[in-house]
């Protein structure tokens, strides 16, 4: 990242707390997004979203594998982040293993719910073909092509828009199988099946400068932030998770604030991530 | 700005294509064969002998390009000029570059060049305006001049033997720049004229077309005249300018630059020069069709000063026949 002088970041400061920033956005306004579904074919899903210059592409793959013991009726779900060199210099070699971690620990906690798999955006009991022996197992990855700031909710949209673009073939078992045996499995590859993305959240980062609060913040107004907090709100306007970043303490009062700040400006978000990744779709099913 | 990454809507897109095909029947240097991409063909008379230059190579007995760009010939030289290419200096340009080092004697800056370009401590002009030799202690002082991340408006000296750019910032209005930002766009879509300093009266803002492709947009600063040598003001408006506690811009001059930036950032994803009049009249059609300033980076926009160009170039054009 390029530093700053000490005069643009105070003209930085001053955009903010007068409520026009430097691309004339106000404080709560995002930018524009864009939504390509289906760019890897090789996926079951994928999507690419762009949020300025920021650029992220989202796979989702699934493999036939074995529940766990202890739930037995339940798919899994794993989601890891990579942050590709072409998106910074320092992310070359392990200098975005940091970032990476940091990333894909905030997507797990806001989209897999709890241990016991309660609150989680995809049903993974969707997941399951035949309990105890067979279920899909999906990979969720996330890959930073090109970072200007805001990556978290970049990644989020990229998800959900993946998980609607994802079909999961249609698995026939074999009827007669004794019960201890594994069943034989018939991967169809005509019909797929798929996801009700409806329940998946959406990620809200404030990014907090100064006294005010804004969101979709670009790598430089990043650079000036005290603490930013990142809050996934689903589309009934229940919160599905909280992350803080930064350094600098917040007064309870304040992140309370955030919150409401955030429910509010994540229903235009939902709704308008929606329209973009219906968009996506009726275009690709056109080329 | 790479790619025209626009959602434009079928009207849209047609009325679009429909302008750069007005531009593109407009433009003056009509020889198509001027331009060329990678693996490209270059019209040659072969039975001359020619030079090869850069871009080119000669592949199965004929001249093939290598990147895409336009086909310069100077006497027998014939070589492709790269378009997207990092910034290639001329003695007497004016750039903005960002201070990355503070060395010996001197300060390093980065211009988008393929090297940094050095500032000698001796080409810039001391604060309180005497013309005196640099002592030790002027070569320790150097931070309160400039420090990292500083940036700083200067002009091209020469180059050294071994390739590296030397500037000079020895006029008032060369020098530190502050209370504004800094754009970088693709130092091809800054042409060379006369004026690249530009104080907008009526916005009161200075708007400097670095040729690099560095652009600043800031509040106007009077520049000092060095001859005048008052003490008290100086060490005042220094502590001043050092205050935490200084006032933001104000609010209707940071919208003039905040629209002043839109405009550049609307005429680069286009691939248009940025020159003022262009500018100008690109703020001009934003406020006169009462655009908000972040709709101005929106598809809509950007189709009607597509048009908005076809049209005065058009114009233009009929006038001088």
């Amino acid at each position: 990242m390029v530093g700053l002088s000490v005069g643009e970041k105070h003209f930085i400061q001053g955009g903010i707390a007068q409520d026009l920033r430097s691309d004339g956005r106000k404080r709560l306004t995002y930018r524009p997004i864009y939504v390509e579904t289906g760019v890897i074919p090789q996926a079951h899903g994928s999507a690419r979203v762009r949020l300025g210059a920021t650029d992220v592409i989202a796979s989702v793959k699934a493999e036939l594998g074995k529940p766990s013991a202890l739930q037995p009726d339940k798919g899994k779900i794993a989601i890891y982040v990579d942050c590709s060199p072409t998106a910074a210099p320092m992310f070359e070699g392990r200098g975005g293993e940091e970032l990476s971690t940091e990333l894909s620990v905030a997507l797990q906690r806001c989209l897999l719910g709890g241990k016991s798999g309660a609150g989680a955006g995809i049903d993974p009991t969707s997941l399951v073909v035949v309990e105890g022996k067979v279920c899909w197992d999906l990979y969720i990855d996330g890959l930073v092509i090109s970072s200007d700031g805001n990556l978290l909710d970049a990644l989020a949209a990229a998800i959900k828009a993946a998980l609607s673009n994802t079909g999961i073939p249609k698995v026939d078992v074999a009827a007669e199988t004794r019960s201890d045996e594994q069943p034989e499995v018939n991967i169809s590859d005509e019909e797929f099946l798929q996801f009700d993305t409806s329940g998946i959240p959406v990620i809200v980062t404030l990014t907090k400068v100064g006294r005010h609060y804004i969101v979709d913040a670009t790598s430089e107004e990043e650079s000036q932030m005290s603490s930013a907090v990142s809050i996934s709100v689903n589309r009934k306007g229940h919160i599905c998770g909280l992350t803080k970043h930064g350094g600098v303490g917040l007064d309870p009062s304040i992140i309370l604030d955030m919150i409401s700040v955030a429910k509010h400006v994540s229903e235009q978000l939902i709704n308008k991530l929606d329209s973009e990744i219906a968009a996506a779709e009726a275009s690709e099913e056109e080329s | 700005m790479r790619g025209l990454k626009l959602p434009l809507s079928q009207t849209q897109r047609v009325r679009l294509q429909r302008a750069f095909e007005k531009l593109q029947s407009l433009s003056a240097k009509a020889n198509s064969d001027a331009s060329v991409t990678v693996a490209d063909a270059i019209p040659v008379n072969y039975e001359d002998a020619f030079l090869k230059g850069y871009g080119t190579t000669d592949l199965n007995g004929e001249l093939v390009a290598t990147v895409c760009g336009v086909v310069e010939r100077v006497n027998k030289l014939v070589y492709v000029r790269a378009l997207r290419a990092r910034y290639k200096p001329e003695v007497g340009d004016v750039v903005v570059g960002r201070v990355v080092e503070v060395a010996q004697k001197r300060w390093r800056l980065e211009i988008n060049f393929s090297q940094d370009a050095v500032l000698m401590l001796s080409s810039m002009n001391m604060p309180d305006g005497i013309q005196r030799r640099r002592t030790a202690l002027d070569e320790l002082n150097m931070r309160s001049i400039f420090e990292e991340n500083d940036i700083v408006c200067a002009e091209v000296r020469n180059f050294q033997h071994d390739g590296s750019l030397q500037l000079q910032a020895r006029s008032q209005k060369y020098g530190k720049l502050e209370k504004g930002e800094l754009l970088i766009i693709d130092p091809y879509l800054v042409r060379k004229s006369k004026q690249h300093f530009h104080h907008l009266e009526q916005f009161g803002i200075d708007l400097i077309l670095g040729r690099n492709g560095y652009i600043w947009i800031g509040e106007h600063v009077e520049a000092r005249d060095s001859m005048v040598i008052d003490q008290a003001k100086s060490i005042e408006q220094s502590t001043v300018v050092e205050g935490i506690n200084r006032a933001y811009t104000p609010l209707e001059m940071r919208q003039n630059i905040c629209r002043i930036a839109n405009a550049i950032r609307v005429l680069t994803i286009l691939g248009f020069n940025v020159d003022l009049n262009l500018i100008m009249e690109t703020v001009e059609l934003s406020s006169s069709l009462k655009i908000d300033i972040h709709d101005m980076l929106g598809s809509e926009f950007h189709v009607l000063v597509a048009e908005m160009e076809a049209e005065r170039r058009s114009l233009t054009t009929k006038r001088k026949r």
